[in-house]
């Protein structure tokens, strides 16, 4: 029983520990940055010559994804600031060699799925708590109620007498 | 007598600059797969997926009359996602089939100049052997013959070409299976960055 009471306070504290793990490690190494499709040296340098004001900055290094979007434990590697415009900061992939940064969106999401996991299975927990609780309280009142003290012990031998 | 040799000088001049101007141009897409990105992307709560592909096969063709053929062909097999399982699931009979249609194609038909450097492109793209009627717009810039060759893009005349659409899945027969709902969307948008030489 004290061992469940320790599993189910274990499992609770996992599903809210996940959310609050994936909030830590987003602001910790999380990035903002606009995924690039990287483009080959030689593009670039024709992009570069080629780039007029007005033009988009992300497009000289390679094509960029519609929006930006937050990655976890990037390589400092794929990340660029552009001089054209510092504001900037890009992530470099080459999906051809395997590049597939965590998203924060996912972490969140499998973070959320463990603790709906976690959560369920600490109901079922707490479930089995009351149910053995309940069992116990009555295994403990029912001798009490057929207990043989309310039973006269000297009729059974009166009546056997007579 | 002075403005009659004039005129007639201007005249042959004209004869022979005119015939230059109204030649057919026909730019090929069929280079370096370095000088190749084309990238599509899904964007889902869950997670956005980005793939590429740096294979193309294709021509930009402008007829003397001035009309603009426009054909692309990518091969199924070439797109990468990042993940090896995904990109076998992409090629997988449930999605894109690459057995039966390894290619995905754009044919373009006809084209209008809407302003410097931007097309229009009216054609037909292929998908999964599922043809759809499409509308592209299209970012044309003629890249001088000393910046390609600086750039390392080689000799000759060359063409940057640049474009967005989007595509979607269902149109093309494509049912997003109910355990992938939450992570793929059905409409993708594909970008293209492409350089094309010109053919002699």
């Amino acid at each position: 029983m004290k061992a469940l009471h320790i599993a189910v306070g274990l499992v609770l504290g996992l599903a809210v520990l996940a959310p609050v793990s994936a909030y830590v490690l987003d602001r910790a190494y999380g990035e903002t940055v606009l995924p690039v499709a990287r483009s080959a040296p030689e593009a670039v340098r024709a992009n570069k010559a080629l780039y007029e004001e007005g033009d988009s900055v992300a497009e000289i290094y390679g094509v960029p994804g519609e929006r930006k979007m937050r990655v976890i434990f990037v390589s400092k590697d794929l990340l660029v600031t552009p001089s054209e415009d510092p504001k900037l900061r890009l992530l470099l992939i080459n999906k051809q060699k395997g590049d597939n940064p965590l998203q924060v969106k996912t972490l969140y999401f499998v973070a959320w799925r463990v603790t709906a996991g976690l959560a369920a299975v600490s109901l079922l927990g707490l479930a089995l708590l009351l149910f053995l609780r309940r069992r116990r309280k009555r295994s403990q009142s029912i001798p009490m109620a057929t207990a043989p003290a309310t039973v006269p012990a000297t009729a059974t031998a009166t009546d056997s007498l007579s | 007598m002075r403005n009659k040799t004039a005129f007639f000088a201007l005249a042959a001049l004209g004869l022979l600059i005119l015939p230059a101007y109204a030649q057919a141009q026909t730019y090929s897409f069929n280079v370096p797969t370095k000088l190749v990105n084309i990238a599509f992307e899904s964007r889902m709560d869950v997670e956005d997926i980005l793939g590429t592909t740096h294979k193309v096969s294709g021509y930009v063709k402008r007829s003397s009359s001035g009309k603009i053929a426009f054909s692309i062909k990518v091969p199924v097999s070439t797109l990468r996602t990042g993940i090896a399982m995904r990109d076998k699931h992409l090629r997988g009979a449930m999605w894109l089939n690459a057995a039966r249609n390894p290619n995905i194609t754009f044919k373009g038909t006809s084209a209008k100049r809407l302003k410097k450097g931007r097309y229009r492109v009216w054609g037909t793209f292929t998908m999964r052997g599922v043809s759809r009627p499409m509308t592209v717009d299209l970012r044309v810039r003629k890249i001088p013959a000393s910046v390609a060759s600086r750039a390392g893009l080689g000799k000759g005349n060359w063409l940057r070409v640049r474009g967005r659409f989007t595509v979607k899945l269902s149109a093309h027969g494509i049912k997003i299976p109910g355990m992938a709902a939450a992570k793929v969307n059905d409409r993708w948008t594909v970008k293209v960055s492409l350089f094309a030489r010109q053919v002699p």
